[in-house]
């Protein structure tokens, strides 16, 4: 009962090494392989989730960036486009009024140059006129001398 | 005769593991009473005490077989 | 009595199954005979249970695989420390073939730890691991510095530890298999129907988980009090 034999506790080590090697083979290997890839997944999930929280983070701020800054942009464009309009509008006002006063002041001008062109020809006209007039009186009245003379050489 | 006289009395030892696990049980559900909470950890350095203790009850009864057997 | 005492010791011997002839005769007894059965039995339900394993969705039996593994990696790493994980295969297998082992009275073979030699070898394996470990982990001075700690006083204690602690793993098993033997032969002979099949449910699966547990408890025990930094 208590005696001691180096043969069995010899198998008995052997035994325990085979089986040791079989089960770390086919049962804690396989488990291990199994739990462990289980807790990678989960871990990879969890890192996965939060760099994607994150990046949709990023985007959201981003994003809001990029709204608030074509919202300043915007009315930027709207400030400028409204000034510039104003700056037409001014220009164009001054323009228009600057013309008018040149078309007032030519029409103006021209109208003196007219009347003065039209007095000088009348002046003309008038002269012509009395030339001619003088002319016809005086050939009239040279005819009439004439006529006269005439017709007071056939009464006679 | 002298021999199961003799195993009789190492078989006693019996008596100070009967009492030492008792203790520790006692011990250990106290524990547990008073703190549900770390059971699993109590219950498990008690099962190693009561190995322990157990150990020596286990000394007496080998020395009392090999008394009978081996004498 | 004469009658009792001539039975059991006829119970208690540990006969040669057979011999290997090679070698002028290498003697195997009937416990390495039973052992082998229990290794063929274990490597066979290890290898049918973990042929179709998954990582989503497993199923029952590897939920208990799994449950298994855990407890040991659970244990290891709970009472070694950090490099628990490297000694959960080992004492895994050891308590699975001391569980089988102690419990495979239920199938009518003879328990392999009721052998004292098999006993031994289990705890002179441990006593290497428990050794070696510190050798392995903290290397070859760390190793045997071991021996002087806490204080150098303790050096002979320490050193008679190397004996008791193998002797106390062994006797404690194999005590507790042989007792639970013995009571059982007794019951058995003074009551024999019933009684005897409610003790076996004790002796043989209770009993012998306890002691399965504590024999791989222990160990692991002093192997994290070995890698324990000073």
């Amino acid at each position: 009962m208590l005696d001691i034999d180096p043969y069995t506790i010899l198998w008995t080590v052997v035994n325990l090494l085979v089986l040791y090697l079989l089960m770390r083979k086919f049962l804690f290997g396989p488990v291990n392989a199994i739990l462990d890839g289980r807790a990678k997944a989960i871990e990879d999930g969890l890192t996965q989730a939060r760099q994607q929280q994150e990046e949709a983070q990023q985007l959201h701020s981003q994003y809001e960036a990029e709204i608030a800054q074509s919202k300043d942009e915007a009315s930027q464009i709207i400030a400028q486009a409204k000034a510039q309009s104003e700056a037409l509008y001014q220009r164009t006002l001054a323009d228009a009024q600057a013309e008018a006063k040149k078309l007032l002041e030519e029409n103006q001008e021209r109208n003196l140059r007219d009347r003065e062109n039209m007095l000088r020809s009348v002046r003309q006209e008038v002269a012509q006129l009395a030339v001619v007039a003088a002319e016809k009186v005086a050939v009239d009245s040279n005819q009439a001398i004439d006529s006269f003379l005439q017709e007071a050489g056939d009464q006679k | 005769m002298l021999v199961a006289i003799g195993a009789a009395i190492a078989v006693f030892t019996g008596i100070g593991a009967g009492v030492g696990i008792g203790i520790a049980t006692g011990k250990a559900t106290e524990a547990i009473a008073r703190q549900p909470e770390a059971a699993g950890q109590i219950r498990s350095s008690m099962i190693v005490g009561c190995a322990l203790a157990e150990a020596t009850a286990i000394y007496g009864f080998i020395t009392a077989l090999a008394l009978i057997f081996l004498a | 009595m004469e009658q009792i005492k001539e039975e059991l010791t006829a119970q208690l011997e540990n006969p040669t199954a057979f011999t290997i002839p090679i070698f002028g005769g290498i003697p195997v007894s009937q416990s390495v005979l039973v052992s082998w059965i229990l290794i063929a039995l274990l490597a066979l339900a290890a290898f049918l249970m973990t042929r179709h394993l998954r990582q989503e969705k497993p199923g029952r039996v590897q939920l208990v695989l799994e449950w298994f593994v855990e407890l040991i990696n659970g244990m290891c790493k709970s009472n070694i420390g950090g490099h628990g994980r490297s000694f959960a295969p080992w004492l895994g297998t050891v308590a699975l073939y001391i569980a089988v082992a102690n419990m495979c009275g239920l199938l009518g073979l003879t328990p392999p730890t009721k052998n004292l030699n098999v006993t031994l070898a289990l705890a002179l394996t441990s006593v290497v691991l428990i050794y070696g470990a510190a050798f392995r982990f903290k290397g070859f001075k760390g190793g045997f510095r071991q021996f002087v700690e806490p204080v150098p006083v303790l050096l002979p204690i320490n050193i008679m530890e190397i004996v008791i602690r193998p002797l106390s793993l062994c006797m404690r098993l194999f005590g507790n298999v042989l007792a639970a033997f013995v009571v059982m032969e007794l019951v058995k002979l003074l009551v024999p129907a019933v009684l005897p099949a409610i003790l076996s449910i004790y002796f043989d699966i209770f009993d012998g988980l306890i002691q399965t547990v504590v024999f791989v408890f222990l160990t692991a025990l002093f192997i994290g009090e070995a890698l324990e930094e000073a």
